[in-house]
């Protein structure tokens, strides 16, 4: 008998669990309608202020993917000159540890996290060339 | 009525029910939008949000594909039973509407024997259930065409033994006079526990979970209908909706006073007390987990019916004492 009013009354706190999220608001976003601002410091694509950037090279050095491809020419003045910088997304793990030693703060993460393209070749970009500096 | 000629009395009749029909048919295509919105907004989803505003016309959309569907008859499939269950599942559910009083003059036949024929004629479904299960040549088919009979018949038992005090203190089966006796109080003050019993063993009758082991999913794929499809389908859906309104305007009559209430017009307050108690069904079928099919015997014969018993003999020797 004691068990039988156990059981009813966790039946009716259950109930009542349910019926608190019936209340409660939809968590869900109707997606390309509605988009979620991502968390401050979260990690989308890799971007590139390419004025700031001074070819060190630490960055495609801290890749553990090997997903970035820096190439410079060297001037009369001995200083580098960034031609290309070709960013790998299909290899990319998105782990900012490029970013990170960035002498100049000239490679950063932005907030882009709609990364789907319909050819493979489409992964494959220059961030020099590609208006990549969405902050 | 009698000296209508007959030709005037049949298409009265037809009238009628068409009129039925197409309250059925919208009542179900909102019920089915509303129990996907529940269940969606306890699960803290949206549901249907892209069809009409809120997805309110998502259901007429996917009748249309029902419509459309390809009509699919399984090679071991018994045709003529495969074919005609559906039927006589729907029909089996939409006949109690010819006695239920939506408002005090708005009912089809007030027949004398109402709560009879409607407990009667809605029972017959269980037939149409098991022809599915049969004529599917399927063994979950089967297996879920035999668990909703032997589910039904227990759980039958209790649901007539609910509703007998009621009978016993009114004295009649007429559902305008049941009604008409909870002028002053509603029964369910003289009879919370034959309530509960009824509301227990009607959601074991339209087979809703808990009590939804006749198309338990994760062991019969989708019990009797396996094998339908398109327009067959939607028949067994719209049975298992129009089921659960019945069921909720039975429970409506016996034990909420049916029409009556203050104010606002008849129908708005049966609608108003069917429709709750058609949400308390959604509600508990999003919260309970199914039961396993020896629990759901063991609770009907040996809880239910004993305390069912034990309610009509408290309910005779109250009556037979203050007489």
């Amino acid at each position: 008998m004691k068990e039988f009013f156990e059981y009813t009354a966790s039946l009716i706190k259950g109930l009542g669990v349910t019926l608190k999220y019936l209340c409660r608001p939809a968590v869900t976003l109707q997606y390309p309608k509605q988009r979620w601002t991502p968390p401050e410091r979260y990690r989308g694509r890799v971007a590139l202020r390419p004025k700031k950037c001074i070819s060190c090279q630490m960055c495609a050095r801290a890749c553990p993917n090997n997903c970035l491809e820096v190439k410079f020419n060297v001037g009369d003045d001995k200083k580098r000159k960034l031609t290309e910088f070709v960013y790998h997304i299909d290899t990319c793990l998105f782990c900012g540890l490029c970013a990170e030693p960035c002498p100049t703060s000239a490679i950063f993460m932005n907030h882009d996290y709609e990364l789907a393209v319909c050819d493979r070749k489409d992964l494959i970009v220059d961030l020099v060339k590609v208006d990549s500096y969405v902050e | 009525m009698m000296d209508l000629p007959f030709i005037l009395n049949f298409l009265l009749m037809c009238a009628k029910a068409a009129g039925l029909l197409g309250f059925v048919s919208i009542s179900v295509m909102f019920l089915i939008w509303w129990e996907r919105k529940i269940s969606a907004h306890i699960q803290s989803r949206l549901g249907p949000m892209i069809v009409g505003w809120h997805g309110a016309l998502q259901t007429i959309a996917d009748t249309l594909k029902l419509l459309l569907k390809e009509n699919i008859v399984c090679r071991e499939a018994d045709k003529l039973t495969f074919w005609l269950a559906p039927l006589v599942v729907f029909v089996a559910s939409f006949l109690p509407f010819v006695a239920i009083p939506f408002s005090k003059n708005l009912i089809a036949q007030d027949l004398p024997l109402g709560l009879l024929y409607i407990l009667a004629v809605s029972s017959v479904g269980v037939i149409g259930i098991f022809m599915a299960g049969w004529g599917s040549g399927n063994k979950y088919s089967l297996l879920g065409g035999m668990r909703t009979a032997a589910q039904i018949i227990s759980y039958e038992i209790p649901l007539v033994l609910s509703i007998l005090p009621i009978v016993m203190m009114t004295g009649s089966l007429s559902m305008n006079t049941i009604i008409g006796a909870q002028k002053n109080v509603w029964f369910i003050c003289y009879q919370p526990i034959a309530f509960l019993i009824y509301f227990i063993s009607a959601i074991a009758e339209v087979n809703r979970a808990p009590f939804d082991i006749a198309e338990a999913e994760s062991e019969l794929v989708a019990g009797f209908h396996t094998e339908y499809s398109g327009m067959k389908f939607s028949m067994f859906f719209l049975a298992e909706y129009t089921n659960m309104f019945v069921v909720s305007v039975i429970a409506t009559t016996l034990f909420l006073g049916g029409w009556q209430g203050p104010l606002l017009p008849g129908i708005a307050w049966f609608l108003l007390k069917v429709y709750f108690l058609i949400f308390v069904m959604m509600w508990i079928r999003w919260t309970f987990p199914r039961l396993r099919v020896d629990q759901l015997m063991d609770f009907a014969w040996k809880f239910l019916m004993p305390l069912a018993f034990l309610n009509i003999l408290v309910t005779a020797l109250v009556m037979a004492l203050i007489k």
